[in-house]
């Protein structure tokens, strides 16, 4: 032993916490693998939507991903985060399965015996990256698209600038929704069955439930209701824009939380 | 330091841990024996504040392992082997654990260096060989500078040359002052590394005993003697305590008789003697013979 330590001055602090979970973050390839295709998926898929928007859309039907208006450009250049959130939704479970996999959660959880703020960090970290990617990779779309297309409305015009940054808070939501379900599932299969059900399926299956309140399920949805935040626009059959946020928001406090309140209950 | 009182650990209908009372000492290489699924490593969780107990205490220097406030520097534990993400070098799997407990990255490369691994320090774990994951997690419990080390089954997987890093290092801690605690299934390599054992059967404490005492106690010393005339030697070594027992011709195993008086009363009555070995009882005998017969003992004086 030739470094010599004091103590209790070593220990574990907010700091040293997000630290750590920087270096667990950034010392995985496929980190920088989803982060990067994330990114440049999203803004080729932009530039494939609007470059095609005079023709009815790639496959000249006017078809899409479900929720894309071809008649708003703004939709079109941003059409790319449906990808990008499977990929972050992923990064998000997989930041927390592979700590359990791998063995390596209880070897972190030895260091933080109270376990939560564990839980905080792997958040957090995950979170800030994502939002910073996530911001860039929307604002490209919108600065691509607006080259590519005629009629893309202005950052300064009505509720433009909350759709763009809106797309990179959405992307981030989900990312933490994805660490959440990781937490409650501890399996990457399961985990990212689970979001995906959430994500996509469940809208798609509500979309099946009779009109009379078919609707009012499905504004409640995860992806539904953050989605809100992503429309110029928003109908009666939708929450407002930041209200339909904060629907998402809740969901993820609600999973986080539940993965906070397990860790105490369960052993490691 | 590490007190258990009690503790106990049900799964079920299943008791893993039952009750157990020991304390495991610093200054000396405590092993922890007991067959598969004995609860050795369900009781070293417990220890790490891992599992819950379902009652009783474990207490490491003092307090339960989650008050304490700095972890990693009062245990530092091997509970299991490749505990590792395969994507992560060993330097950043080290790196994120020692931001996340506040320690210096100076450690980082101490045990590295330790441990042997400073020149794979870049490499992802996924292309390590079983010996090196199990060295680097070896690396992973000395990072705080612990003063008790937890190691279950620490030398499982290595080669020669690991088994004998770990032995030493094991008893390098110990005389350094720190309490040293590993489980091993191998007894050989028990008998070879701990001044004192813990002996689990069944989630039960069957014996907390130093070494040679258990060895002792289990089937005591012999002396395995050689001679043609080997019959007529045993009829002279009778005795209220001695036994004496022929595996084979002219080859005799006497327990309860000291080599030199079977070697004199040899000599007196003129037998020549081809072998005189004092032996020892291997702990893998001793152990089958306590389990054998569910005998339990403890003893209360411990080794200075």
């Amino acid at each position: 032993m030739t470094t010599a330590l004091d103590t209790p001055r070593h220990t574990a602090t907010t700091t040293g916490l997000l630290r750590g979970e920087w270096v667990r973050a950034r010392s995985l390839r496929s980190t920088w693998y989803v982060l990067v295709g994330s990114l440049a998926g999203m803004v080729l898929l932009g530039l494939l939507f609007t470059s095609t928007a005079d023709t009815g859309g790639p496959s000249g039907r006017g078809g899409g991903p479900p929720g894309v208006d071809f008649a708003q450009p703004l939709t079109l250049a941003l059409a790319g985060y449906n990808l990008a959130q499977l990929a972050l939704g992923v990064l998000g479970v997989l930041l927390v399965t592979g700590e359990y996999t791998s063995g390596t959660i209880r070897s972190t959880f030895a260091a933080v015996p109270r376990r939560w703020p564990v839980v905080a960090a792997k958040a957090a970290v995950p979170g800030a990256l994502v939002l910073v990617v996530a911001t860039a990779g929307s604002l490209v779309s919108y600065a691509v698209g607006s080259a590519v297309v005629d009629g893309m409305p202005g950052l300064g015009e009505d509720g433009v600038l909350r759709v763009v940054l809106g797309t990179a808070l959405y992307l981030t939501a989900i990312t933490l929704l994805g660490s959440a379900l990781g937490w409650l599932l501890r399996s990457t299969a399961g985990a990212v069955a689970t979001l995906f059900g959430l994500v996509f399926l469940l809208p798609v299956l509500g979309g099946l439930l009779p009109a009379g309140w078919g609707p009012d399920v499905v504004r409640w949805l995860p992806s539904s209701a953050g989605g809100s935040l992503l429309r110029l626009t928003t109908t009666a059959d939708q929450f407002a824009p930041w209200t339909g946020f904060a629907v998402l928001l809740g969901y993820v406090a609600v999973g986080l939380a539940a993965a906070v309140w397990r860790l105490r209950t369960r052993d490691a | 330091m590490i007190e258990l009182h009690g503790l106990t650990k049900r799964y079920g209908e299943r008791l893993a841990v039952d009750d157990v009372t020991v304390t495991v000492r610093p200054g000396v290489v405590t092993g922890f024996l007991g067959p598969n699924g004995a609860g050795k490593s369900t009781t070293m969780r417990m220890v790490l504040g891992l599992d819950r107990p379902t009652a009783g205490t474990a207490l490491v220097n003092g307090r339960p392992y989650a008050e304490h406030r700095d972890p990693l520097r009062q245990v530092g534990a091997l509970l299991e082997a490749r505990a590792l993400h395969p994507g992560r070098t060993a330097r950043a799997h080290l790196l994120a654990l020692a931001a996340t407990a506040g320690l210096p990255r100076a450690r980082v490369d101490t045990v590295l260096e330790l441990a042997g691994l400073t020149a794979v320090a870049g490499t992802r774990v996924g292309g390590f060989s079983l010996g090196m994951g199990q060295r680097l997690g070896v690396a992973t419990a000395l990072l705080g500078d612990p003063a008790t080390v937890v190691l279950d089954e620490p030398v499982n997987g290595l080669d020669p040359d690991g088994v004998l890093w770990i032995r030493t290092l094991a008893r390098r801690l110990a005389a350094e002052g720190r309490t040293v605690f590993f489980s091993s299934h191998l007894m050989a390599e028990m008998a070879v590394t701990a001044d004192h054992l813990v002996v689990m059967g069944r989630g039960r404490l069957v014996a907390d005993v130093p070494t040679a005492e258990f060895l002792h106690r289990a089937g005591g010393d012999g002396v395995r003697v050689r001679s043609p005339r080997a019959t007529e030697l045993a009829g002279l070594l009778t005795g209220p305590d001695v036994v004496v027992e022929s595996a084979e011709r002219g080859v005799l195993l006497v327990r309860g008789v000291p080599a030199e008086v079977v070697g004199d009363r040899a000599a007196q009555a003129g037998i020549a003697l081809h072998e005189l070995t004092p032996v020892q009882a291997s702990l893998e005998e001793a152990f089958m013979a306590l389990t054998a017969d569910e005998r339990e003992y403890r003893t209360e004086e411990q080794p200075a």
